[in-house]
């Protein structure tokens, strides 16, 4: 499902050359559930990114579901986002003045989903948070919000999903709920990629990836 | 969901920058708008008073000119063309004139395109007879009545019938003293001819005349095709003078001279036609004033239309700015999600033209009742049905229309900026 091939990335600061990934490779079938651990810096986002058609390697390959998004045009790149990939972010990055519902939807304006509508309420009804469908962000809880992030992140049915450390800012009870989601989609045969400084987190894992600077 | 309905939820999330942002167009608007209604109001007044002045000064001329009409109709005709070899002096002495010219002049002269300064042309054949039936010396005048005036703007209602064929036209003097009535038989040169009508007391060698038929005339006395004299009226124009007339003529008919009767009561009368004439100019050269100072208004209109125009450009440009920068993460999380880039261009031009759309239709509604305000403030408005009159539909149009286009217009880099922008970059300061 992903086959990331000896990509390497060098950022450059104040002039000076700073290799974040170094002949990376990694590859997760779909099923597998996939954790990244590593101190900061050591390019855990950077291969995240790559992964997700959203920061181009210098050098190595990226397939996802067979195509290399990085082949694709800038427009042809961001609708295959929009149909293979879901992203799960740390801080959530729900639309603040989207409701629960819309912000479900919000990836149905980048494609169009038939089924969106429906699909969305599946999600929201399967996340257990029905009952703050019309709720801005701001009034949900920090578990809620990130089961709202991870139902946005499912209803393009992606078959990888790059979660960026999905539990980091919730409490333990939440932090378990949203990882056994994330589970649950790697058994239904979901490819899942996430990176996470929790040891508890990546202890949910098929396989842990350690990652050291370069 | 679709772009619309995200770009209405964050207007109505994001109140302040939205409502500062139609509050701009708002201004520049309103601002466009009263300032065409007031102007409007005011050519509507202005006008109004102008053509009142105008209609009345119009009427006054028309009434002046009826008059100086009926004066010298009662006067008959004041100009006299004649032969070029007549001379004057014999003219006066004899009344009538002793050479000839050529019938034709008169339809030539009335023909040409370039006469102006006389009209009522009658050319006529004058000569002194002595009427043996009845033993008496009169005055033969034989005519055909006015040649009509080729250009047919300058047609006047003929002054001078022609008369019949087979009948005669008798003067006060010679009727009165021969016993002579109307529809009586007589001979004359041995010709019957039936007394058509007998004029009233003229005071003038006209009352010891007989009119004919101009061909007729010349038959009896022997002057085929000939007449001596084209009687004619000089027209009302200021610069009909006797110079002016004798210019004309000596260009249209070479060979030929010309006399002017000036009568006081005709003077008089020209002299107040040109008076009305110069207060009817007076009013147009008001009027052309009046435009000339509209223009300069709307010169001045369109230059504070510019500047509040430019500053609401720089206005709604800095506040999508402001917008975009505020939402940074939010379109990093919209592209990592799939959205174009294009998208992300059109969810903020939309949002820039539904700006220029509420701020285009609340700033006419204000102008329009700043203008009709200020308007019916200052007088320019008198009646409630003129309100309508002020809206000019092409600026509220004009100013419905580019107002998203140019909200849209300077909206354009900020929202290039927001769809040109890297999500990695983003994503990665999380």
């Amino acid at each position: 499902m992903l086959d990331i091939r000896q990509i390497s990335k060098t950022y450059t600061s104040n002039g000076k050359n700073v290799p974040v990934l170094s002949d990376m490779s990694l590859r997760i079938e779909p099923g597998q559930f996939v954790a990244v651990q590593g101190q900061s810096g050591c390019g855990k986002s950077t291969l995240l990114l790559a992964a997700g058609g959203l920061l181009r390697p210098d050098s190595g390959q990226v397939i996802v579901a067979g195509d290399d998004p990085y082949k694709l045009s800038s427009e042809a790149r961001a609708d295959f986002r929009a149909t293979h990939i879901g992203f799960v972010f740390q801080q959530f990055h729900l639309i603040p003045y989207l409701d629960v519902l819309d912000n479900v939807l919000a990836p149905s304006m980048a494609h169009n989903f038939p089924d969106a509508r429906s699909h969305a309420l599946e999600l929201i009804e399967h996340f257990g948070i029905t009952d703050r469908i019309g709720h801005l962000p701001g009034e949900l809880s920090t578990g809620e919000r990130q089961r709202t992030a991870l139902a946005r992140a499912l209803l393009n049915r992606p078959k990888l999903l790059l979660a960026d450390e999905p539990t980091g800012n919730l409490d333990t009870d939440s932090g378990a709920i949203v990882l056994d989601y994330i589970r649950e989609f790697a058994t239904d045969g979901g490819a899942v990629l996430m990176v996470t400084h929790d040891a508890g987190a990546a202890g949910q894992a098929d396989r842990v990836i350690e990652l050291a600077k370069t | 969901m679709g772009i619309w309905r995200l770009v209405r939820k964050e207007m109505g999330y994001r109140k302040l920058n939205f409502v500062l942002a139609v509050f701009g167009v708002l201004v520049a608007t309103a601002g466009l708008v009263a300032q065409v209604t007031w102007l409007r109001a005011y050519d509507m007044r202005t006008e109004s008073f102008l053509t009142r002045d105008m209609d009345q000064a119009v009427k006054r001329l028309k009434a002046i000119e009826k008059k100086y009409r009926q004066t010298t109709n009662q006067y008959g005709f004041n100009v006299r063309v004649l032969p070029e070899r007549q001379s004057i002096e014999d003219y006066y002495k004899s009344g009538y004139a002793s050479e000839t010219m050529d019938q034709n002049y008169a339809r030539k002269l009335a023909d040409s395109e370039f006469l102006t300064t006389i009209r009522h042309l009658t050319p006529i054949l004058r000569k002194e007879i002595f009427w043996s039936e009845y033993k008496q010396s009169a005055t033969l005048i034989g005519t055909h009545g006015e040649v009509p005036l080729k250009e047919r703007s300058r047609r006047k209602k003929p002054i001078k019938q022609s008369v019949p064929d087979g009948q005669i036209e008798v003067g006060y003097h010679l009727w009165s003293k021969l016993g002579l009535k109307a529809e009586q038989e007589v001979t004359l040169f041995g010709r019957q001819f039936i007394i058509g009508k007998c004029h009233t007391e003229r005071g003038s060698q006209d009352d010891f005349s007989i009119w004919m038929d101009l061909k007729v005339a010349q038959e009896l006395t022997g002057m085929a095709g000939k007449i001596n004299e084209i009687q004619a009226v000089d027209c009302t124009c200021a610069e009909a003078n006797p110079t002016k007339i004798r210019q004309e003529l000596a260009n249209i008919l070479p060979g030929t001279q010309i006399t002017v009767k000036v009568d006081p009561a005709v003077t008089r009368v020209a002299i107040r036609v040109t008076a009305a004439q110069g207060s009817v100019d007076d009013l147009k050269a008001r009027h052309a004033s009046r435009v000339q100072l509209t223009q300069d208004r709307e010169i001045l209109m369109l230059a504070t239309a510019a500047l509040l125009i430019v500053g609401a450009a720089v206005w709604i440009a800095l506040l999508a700015f402001g917008n975009v920068r505020q939402r940074t993460m939010e379109i990093g999380v919209l592209r990592a999600i799939g959205l174009s880039g294009a998208k992300i261009l059109l969810l903020f031009l939309a949002r820039s033209i539904i700006i220029g759309l509420v701020g285009a239709v609340a700033g006419v509604l204000l102008g329009g009742a700043m203008g009709v305000g200020v308007a019916a403030m200052w007088g320019e408005l008198t009646e409630a049905s003129q309100m309508w009159g002020l809206f000019s539909p092409l600026t509220i149009g004009l100013v419905v229309i580019c107002s998203p286009v140019l909200s849209a217009f300077v909206s354009w880099p900020p929202a290039m900026l927001a769809a040109r922008q890297d999500p990695a970059i983003v994503l990665a300061r999380e």
